[in-house]
């Protein structure tokens, strides 16, 4: 048995896995990653569908072990191993005995560590996922000075500057919701027309979208009924929530989409404060974009070409130049 | 059997939700109730969580389209009677004291009544599971008596006791675990309704019939001490 000691942790740092699915009709809460794209690619890295991650906030983890062991990683900002910057976005490394393992700031929301362990605690309800709102988990949200229990697999081959998944900065696709005849088409234009701005009181249970609210015809409220990832309920005063990995079973408020699967980590990887626009898409366009996440994950599992990286590298240490200043390691 | 006829629309492109009626009806939940677990034996779907009025099915699109879906959810509906499921009843055992129903004095209070009437009511009454949502074990009950009507809190208290019963807004709760709530807390349930380690890991499904009885503070002390030792202290009569 060795023991992983967490140095350093966000708010909001769990682990999770694809989520406790199942129990929606007992009035419980699937919860799992907020990021299902990254977290695949780190599944793929891991090579065990599935396993559970630590799910790391904006502002970064740090972490060691009492034995040697790999680790894989998805994330956006810096990454350094025993205090040397190794290339970001995506890899697999080796962590010497006590050698400690940092993940800076990141501009976006949520990366994700797999450690090559098996986790010496059993499942809940089948899963890992750690819902804090209902006390369903295994493990604490995560914070400096946590030990966790694991035995190491044997230590896998280093991977190392790979491509990760691509930036794309295009409007966030969603499918009609169950209670769009509840919104006139003027409301609809004003929904799709508006650059939303993501709400700083957001969280893994949803994200407040700030902007002109909404007006509704008739009763803000509806008879409960299912809600699901991504789904966009307009409260009583018109403003938009996205529902996230916490959400609720069931809900009271009307619907006006939801956002399709293919979206949903790069609609949750947007920080507080920055914009966000959405566009109509059908099941059958919702269809064909799930079909090239295929594509996209095994193109996000290239080594990219040496003299790229170097200019992205440079790219991301001025960005988080600027974000260092209010972090403290 | 008249065939009851939903309104259906995408919830994403991962789940879908039948709308059977925009107003709460017993022959509606009962029908919904019945469907749900066919349809929950579709290959593809994930889960399904049936609500007062309307069923939401959680599906893998890449194992079941969509409109393979529908088709076999419209055949699902036309052969599914309610009244091929016989639903369950129990009497369980609960308790009104204001020792350990909280706001119940309040709550008395606030409907002009005394806490032994509102209790009578309460107990009077026979409830049916149409839900579960908001969080794990929290049933919504349909069949609150019109004496039991009172306004949801302005602001929420504090986290509910466990195995509360809950009034607000014309509605009843069975809350199983601790959580905020703007409702009322007026009895505790003496059998607790949610088991991690248990499959399922609730005592009561949806569609269950509830009728309450009240016991003093000591009796409900060691029948819950018993019913969280594994006993079960509600009596199942049908």
């Amino acid at each position: 048995m060795a023991i992983l000691t967490i140095d350093q942790a966000g708010p909001m740092c769990s682990v999770q896995d694809g989520g406790r699915h199942g129990y929606q009709r007992f009035g419980v809460t699937p919860a799992g990653v907020m990021h299902p794209q990254a977290a695949a690619l780190c599944w793929q890295l891991l090579a065990r569908h599935n396993h559970p991650l630590i799910e790391v906030s904006a502002p970064g983890l740090a972490l060691r072990c009492d034995e040697p062991i790999s680790i894989s990683f998805v994330w956006q900002g810096r990454v350094e191993r025993d205090g040397i910057a190794v290339p970001n976005r995506a890899g697999r490394l080796s962590l010497a005995a006590g050698e400690r393992f940092v993940l800076h700031p990141s501009p976006e929301q949520w990366g994700y560590v797999g450690i090559h362990a098996d986790f010496c605690a059993a499942p809940l309800m089948g899963s890992y996922a750690t819902h804090a709102r209902s006390e369903l988990k295994v493990f604490e949200p995560l914070s400096a000075g946590n030990a966790l229990e694991i035995e190491p697999w044997t230590l896998d081959a280093e991977m190392t500057g790979l491509r990760g998944l691509e930036p794309d900065a295009d409007p966030i696709r969603i499918v009609a919701g169950p209670q769009i005849e509840r919104f006139s088409q003027a409301q609809i234009a004003q929904f799709l027309q508006t650059e939303w701005r993501i709400g700083h009181r957001s969280d893994r249970m949803a994200y407040q979208l700030e902007g002109e609210p909404l007006s509704l015809r008739g009763k803000h409220d509806i008879i409960s009924d299912g809600i699901t990832f991504g789904a966009i309920q307009i409260t009583g005063s018109g403003q938009p929530y996205v529902l996230m990995a916490d959400r609720q079973p069931t809900g009271g408020y009307p619907k006006i989409g939801c956002i399709i699967d293919a979206d949903i980590g790069r609609f949750a990887a947007l920080p507080p404060g920055s914009t966000v626009t959405f566009v109509w898409v059908d099941l059958n366009e919702a269809a064909a974009a799930t079909r090239l996440e295929t594509a996209k994950q095994q193109a996000a599992m290239r080594v990219d070409q040496p003299d790229l990286r170097s200019e992205r590298l440079l790219g991301l240490n001025l960005i988080d130049g600027i974000i260092d200043g209010s972090y403290t390691d | 059997m008249n065939l009851l006829r939903f309104s259906a629309a995408s919830l994403g492109d991962r789940a879908l939700t039948l709308t059977f009626a925009e107003h709460i009806e017993p022959a509606i939940t009962q029908h919904i109730r019945a469907l749900a677990p066919a349809v929950a034996n579709i290959e593809g779907v994930v889960e399904t969580v049936p609500c007062y009025a309307a069923l939401t099915v959680h599906f893998d699109p890449m194992t079941l389209a969509y409109d393979a879906l529908m088709a076999e959810l419209n055949t699902l509906n036309a052969s599914i009677a309610a009244a091929d499921v016989a639903p369950r009843q129990w009497r369980v055992p609960a308790c009104y004291h204001p020792d350990i129903a909280e706001d119940i004095a309040e709550a008395a209070t606030a409907l002009g009544v005394s806490v032994d009437a509102l209790a009578e009511a309460h107990t009077a009454a026979t409830f049916e599971i149409a839900m579960y949502g908001f969080a794990p074990g929290w049933a919504y009950l349909s069949g609150t008596p019109a004496a039991l009507n009172l306004p949801r809190r302005l602001t929420p208290r504090g986290p509910t006791p466990a195995d509360a019963l809950l009034i607000a807004g014309g509605q009843a709760m069975l809350a199983a675990n601790p959580m905020p709530t703007g409702w009322y807390v007026i009895g505790r349930s003496a059998q607790p309704s949610f088991f991690l380690d248990r499959t399922p890991p609730v005592v009561f499904d949806v569609g269950d019939r509830l009728s309450f009885y009240a016991v003093e503070p000591s009796q409900w002390q060691s029948m819950y001490a018993a019913a969280k030792a594994g006993e079960r202290v509600a009596e199942r009569v049908r």
